[in-house]
């Protein structure tokens, strides 16, 4: 079979699994709560695994089956055509985690962990910002201090999503205090359950609780939890973020596809049946249905050419900025065109649950979490003029190191 | 500076538009364009004559007529190469409207008698079609026409924003009549047709206003009738959008290199203006512009080439609105980046500036465009429902 054809079997295959597999009526799920909506999402990816999709692109002794970038879209976008479940909980897992123990991880590292994501046994955060390193992440103060076999961590944490429910963590301190600002970091994985770790929920303002602070007073990592050499964590880090960049990045895509298709929906539900569509709104939504498919074609575009151009790091950030703000605009217009009822409080939903509960305002309001986190737009501007454009660095203060 | 594309792979046509952009670059230097931009024809025969004996001319047309028979996207690469130099040419009106006209709907007879001559350079075509800003294609070409006992055709009206007709052997043009639309290839200097130019703000294109005063045409000049009228114009449109869309896409990436340049090298305050983050953002925007103006204008072209059973999305409009928009936008945003400098008549960052609006306008709004795609959507989502829109075909 032609590459083609295969692809075809893959989707016919994958299509057919997934009539007789996805759950039927879980939109009652929409308003559960944590621990229901964890097993609810733990049980699918259960069911994934069992049947080999949990984790496609991973090389099968892992469990996976080394499938390309090509396979993976499929199954984006038969998991949206299908309404199949999200697995927003386990994502940090599967994408970030597993990327970063496939690129950097030792061979116990990934032989503990990669079956045990896999089977929903573990739940990833990210701890790498902190109240005083933001935008300006390699200044970080989280230190870890060897004392034997192992690390002693004291710092603070900040924006780290689901830390709350979380039972690992991927960190990042500082191992060398003397040493330049980015080499002076190592890269940890660390137990939740470890004695001296404090998380507290920050109400966001949408009134949900994602984002989390992560306090550290004296815990203890074992050296075996090092990911890549001392004092080299920048780099590991920089896997991790690619991972944010990359394979997530066409998945976010693909769900603003998703949104297009309710909106439009929702749209069609709500006109007369003589349809009083205007030529207006026609031109909106032709206009965000466009940029939503450029979108998906620059996200795999850009991955596919990741595995032979170190030119993913410049790139990464033309895909954060245009889908963020592409994200963002076409909340804002959902927004306009669905009036005052827009603007009535709605009972928050589990963001996984896909097509049902429109809220666009809610929508909205998420949307500026998209321009903020992974690295600020302004951030992302100042990558795109210095390491994409050759436009020369901005002088720093004297004294800066 | 160039900025190469980083999400586009473009190796199919590498050599062709390597040797391209030698040729343009040589040729079509900036300060030979304003000379010849204010000449009435407004483009260069001998430079004309040069694309030709390349055979960019004829890339489309088959091998038995004198072409390379080769697929639409090595026209994309010289129409994005004329459009890097904002080069004034009648390429896009015969290689991509008349050219088009002849390979999809011509007889074996009308394309013997007039695609050797296209591709050999000695004749120019073009297309009269609607290109109103209020609606493209048939229904708003301004011609009509009335069938004569024996199967002539008698055809009158005005078509205006006609590209290149002043320099054109040939005429494509559509009509709407009692038996539906038409669509006719006739001689230029036939009697009864009076070219007029329309003063244009761009100056390295023309656009006329074409008149035609109960112009005879035979039966065997007709191209196509009904539905098969309809849907080549609708093809011709297509092709003009993704071509206007490659010519775009260029455009930007050279504003955006022009700017980069400048902003490396100008200095205030002691420093590159570079340096300052209000400078690197306009231009790490106008990145984002091009990058993704590139992936859409490859779409466009894609959808050409492989022209799917009309279930896809109409990315020749996506990328014609999307591909417009974005030039337009980051040759402001060069003007505005060059400072006093980029005011001026000197500088030449106007010319791209005049040809991106023009680009906006040109075959169809981004409105227009856009209202196209969202038609699509709708339509999808709701098949049942009947579109209160107007006609466009």
């Amino acid at each position: 079979m032609s590459p083609a054809e295969n692809l075809d079997a893959f989707r016919e295959e994958y299509r057919e699994w997934l009539s007789a597999h996805v759950p039927r009526d879980w939109g009652h799920l929409l308003y559960a709560g944590a621990n229901e909506m964890i097993e609810f999402q733990r049980g699918w990816l259960r069911t994934l695994d069992a049947a080999g999709y949990a984790a496609i692109e991973w090389p099968a002794e892992y469990g996976g089956r080394g499938a390309g970038l090509a396979e993976q879209i499929v199954m984006y976008e038969e998991n949206a055509r299908s309404n199949a479940p999200a697995l927003n909980i386990f994502s940090m897992s599967l994408i970030h985690a597993a990327t970063t123990f496939l690129a950097h991880g030792t061979q116990a590292q990934k032989d503990w962990h990669l079956p045990r994501i896999r089977r929903g046994e573990e739940i990833w955060c990210q701890g790498f910002s902190e109240p005083e390193a933001g935008s300006d992440l390699a200044s970080l103060r989280t230190r870890a201090v060897l004392h034997g076999d192992c690390y002693v961590l004291d710092g603070q944490k900040v924006w780290s999503s689901r830390a709350n429910i979380s039972n690992w963590c991927m960190v990042l301190a500082r191992t060398n205090p003397m040493a330049p600002k980015h080499h002076g970091i190592s890269f940890f994985v660390l137990d939740m359950r470890s004695p001296g770790i404090e998380v507290r929920p920050i109400r966001q303002l949408t009134g949900e609780q994602e984002f989390c602070e992560i306090f550290f007073d004296g815990v203890s990592v074992p050296v075996d939890n090092l990911v890549g050499q001392p004092d080299e964590g920048w780099r590991v880090a920089q896997t991790t973020l690619s991972a944010e960049r990359g394979l997530a990045m066409v998945q976010y895509a693909h769900e603003l596809r998703t949104q297009m298709e309710i909106f439009i929906g929702s749209l069609v539900d709500g006109s007369t049946e003589d349809s009083a569509i205007g030529d207006a709104l026609l031109e909106g939504i032709g206009g965000y249905y466009s940029e939503i498919e450029i979108l998906i074609s620059l996200c795999e575009s850009g991955l596919r050419q990741q595995a032979d151009s170190d030119s993913v790091g410049r790139a990464s950030s033309v895909v954060k900025l245009y889908y963020s703000e592409l994200a963002q605009r076409f909340a804002e217009y959902t927004v306009a065109v669905a009036g005052l009822p827009a603007q009535l409080q709605q009972p928050v939903p589990n963001r996984l649950v896909r097509r049902e509960g429109a809220d666009w305002m809610l929508n909205y309001l998420r949307s500026w979490a998209l321009t903020i986190a992974g690295g600020t737009n302004e951030i992302q501007r100042t990558m795109i003029g210095e390491r994409m454009l050759g436009l020369p660095r901005e002088p720093l203060p004297a004294g800066t190191p | 500076v160039t900025v190469g594309p980083t999400f586009v792979h473009r190796d199919a046509h590498d050599e062709l538009r390597a040797v391209a952009r030698r040729l343009i670059a040589q040729r079509c230097s900036l300060a030979a364009t304003r000379d010849i931009a204010e000449t009435p024809a407004g483009f260069a025969p001998d430079v004309w004559d040069a694309i030709a004996a390349t055979g960019w001319i004829a890339l489309e047309i088959p091998e038995i007529y004198g072409g390379s028979g080769a697929g639409f996207a090595a026209c994309a690469v010289i129409l994005e190469e004329l459009g890097r130099l904002a080069v004034p040419l009648p390429y896009l009106s015969t290689a991509v409207l008349g050219v088009g006209a002849l390979i999809h709907a011509g007889s074996p007879e009308q394309c013997r008698a007039y695609l050797p001559g296209i591709a050999s350079g000695r004749i120019r075509a073009t297309l009269v079609a609607g290109f109103d800003h209020t609606g493209v294609g048939l229904a708003d070409s301004g011609l009509r026409y009335r069938r004569l006992p024996g199967g002539d055709l008698i055809v009158a009206g005005t078509a205006r924003f006609v590209p290149d007709a002043h320099t054109a052997h040939i005429l494509v043009a559509a009509a709407a009549g009692e038996t539906g639309p038409c669509a006719v290839i006739v001689p230029a200097e036939r009697s009864g047709i009076e070219i007029q130019l329309e003063p244009t703000v761009d100056r390295t294109r023309r656009l006329c206003s074409v008149r035609l005063s109960d112009v005879h045409v035979r039966a065997d000049e007709q191209l196509a009738i009904g539905q098969a009228a309809r849907e080549l114009v609708s093809q011709l449109l297509d092709r003009a959008a993704v071509a206007v869309a490659c010519d775009s896409v260029a455009g930007a990436e050279q504003v955006l290199a022009m700017t980069v340049s400048y902003a490396k090298t100008r200095r205030q305050f002691g420093r590159p203006i570079g340096t300052f983050q209000a400078i690197k953002h306009h231009c790490a925007d106008m990145a984002v512009l091009v990058e993704t103006a590139q992936v859409a204008a490859s779409l466009g072209v894609k959808a050409l080439d492989h022209a799917s059973t009309g279930e896809g999305i109409p990315w020749p409009s996506a990328a014609k609105a999307y591909c417009t928009d974005a030039y337009a936008a980051a040759a402001g945003t060069a003007v505005q980046v060059h400072g006093g400098i980029g005011f001026t008549w000197e500088h030449d960052v106007h010319l791209y500036l005049k040809r991106a609006k023009l680009n906006q306008a040109l075959f169809g709004s981004p409105r227009w465009h856009r209202t196209r795609v969202g038609q699509f959507a709708w339509s999808r989502a709701a098949p049942q429902s009947v579109l209160h829109v107007a006609e466009h075909s």
